[in-house]
């Protein structure tokens, strides 16, 4: 599907019609479940909209599937701490990307920018309390480790990190949306 | 909603982190694109895995390519990788998995009723096309995108682009997951490009979402994809009861039983 996507972005840059369609499909396709998982039935096709004419304005700076993905993925995160800023009327920040062309995000609840890396912090060390290899195996990742190093260090088979990362990062999930009420 | 491809999906921690080698994250990404329900993921943890990955690219920072800064939620560097290919435990175990691969496809070639000359006994069996007349599925109504989607891959289908077809088809039911008559053309679709084992599980589907006479014509075409993936015993059973149906495809189906019997014999 990749390459069928950067196909259709390659044409559509060209000016075929029938291609930026097929692109605005599969967009709306995608992000239509996201919203809808996000903000309920009723309110996802409006998101959509508002986060798919952004898209529109700033298609001829997309030249990849990923780059792509990317940008409509930040629009939306925008769309949705607007909603749910409407909807809750609670205070937000805007962390705005360096220039270049990066899309803006917004983040909902009471957590401001700088604030997220003390909460990720906090539920990492959470996380490390009932779970100490998660703890170092996510910690290790960030170090750089390699993943011979990471084995040794977190004394698993490095055939199992990335069924150990996975499952790690569920339970980091799990401890954000629980005892940090943060919303996903 | 569930990941596409476990194998895949799971390398998403290190592909969030920016620890992927090149091969790997680009096989991540073609993943992503296709697997909702990893994209949905990326997306959920961006702003956290953000942070850590930062903190990644800060602490190997020096030793990166000179291709930019972070570009986004899902972009990112490589950072310090010792290119797998490199490793000399990798090389080594590479050449066991190959022996191992090759001893596998060897016995399965004895032991899978080839023939003398190595073909399946079943490469010859046709795949007639499904008939398609839009008046038939008036009654189903199809809203919005989903609707659209089905159409257009019925265009492709009536003019044999089964690859599109099947593309197309494959947005509708993920936009209307109970549409039978979608899995059931784009089950047939696969099976005309070949792509048997796919078409089977999509028939599959079919039969358990379809009734009347789109049920038999399912269970007949799931027939006709499990015997392409040599899997007779199977065909034999919905052969059978496509036969027990007494419908449309009763004589092909009872053909087609005939010829296996014969075979395994």
């Amino acid at each position: 599907m990749r390459k069928r996507l950067e196909h259709l972005l390659a044409l559509a840059h060209q000016g075929d019609q029938q291609a930026r369609d097929e692109v605005f499909l599969f967009l709306r396709t995608r992000f239509l479940v996201l919203a809808k998982l996000r903000v309920g039935d009723d309110d996802a096709e409006d998101v959509l909209q508002d986060a798919m004419m952004i898209v529109d304005r700033r298609f001829a700076e997309l030249a990849t599937a990923e780059h792509l993905l990317a940008f409509t993925d930040g629009v939306m995160r925008n769309k949705i701490g607007n909603f749910y800023l409407m909807r809750d009327s609670r205070r937000r920040y805007m962390v705005s990307q360096p220039e270049g062309g990066d899309p803006t995000y917004s983040i909902d609840d009471e957590l401001a920018a700088a604030e997220l890396e003390d909460v990720l912090r906090a539920a990492i060390d959470r996380l490390g309390g009932d779970r100490p290899r998660c703890r170092a195996l996510l910690l290790g990742l960030c170090e750089g480790l390699s993943m011979e190093d990471l084995s040794r260090r977190v004394g698993i088979p490095r055939s199992h990190i990335d069924d150990w990362a996975f499952r790690c990062r569920q339970a980091l999930r799990r401890i954000l949306a629980k005892d940090f009420g943060l919303r996903f | 909603m569930k990941c596409t491809n476990p194998a895949l999906g799971r390398l998403i921690t290190r592909y969030e982190l920016g620890a992927l080698e090149e091969l790997e994250r680009e096989s991540f990404v073609d993943h992503i694109v296709s697997c909702e329900y990893c994209h949905n993921e990326v997306y959920s943890m961006g702003p956290f895995m953000r942070v850590l990955r930062l903190r990644r690219v800060a602490a190997t920072s020096g030793v990166l390519s000179a291709r930019g800064g972070e570009r986004g939620a899902v972009l990112h560097q490589t950072g310090r990788v010792v290119p797998m290919w490199r490793r000399t435990p990798v090389v080594i175990a590479a050449l066991l998995l190959l022996a191992l691969a090759m001893t596998t496809v060897m016995l399965r070639y004895r032991t899978s009723g080839r023939s003398a000359t190595g073909a399946l006994p079943w490469a010859d069996v046709h795949v007639p096309k499904a008939e398609y007349r839009p008046a038939d599925h008036g009654s189903l109504l199809r809203g919005g995108d989903a609707g659209a989607l089905f159409e257009r891959g019925m265009e492709a289908y009536a003019r044999d682009d089964y690859a599109t077809a099947s593309n197309q088809l494959e947005m509708a039911i993920r936009l209307r997951p109970d549409d039978g008559d979608a899995r059931f053309y784009d089950g047939v679709s696969l099976l005309m490009l070949g792509r048997n084992d796919e078409a089977t599980d999509r028939l599959r589907q079919a039969v358990r979402l379809t009734g009347g006479a789109r049920h038999e014509e399912s269970m007949y075409y799931l027939g006709l994809a499990l015997l392409k993936c040599d899997r007779p015993g199977e065909a034999r059973a919905e052969l059978v009861a496509v036969i027990e149906l007494d419908g449309t495809h009763r004589g092909s189906a009872e053909r087609l039983k005939n010829r296996i019997d014969t075979a395994v014999r």
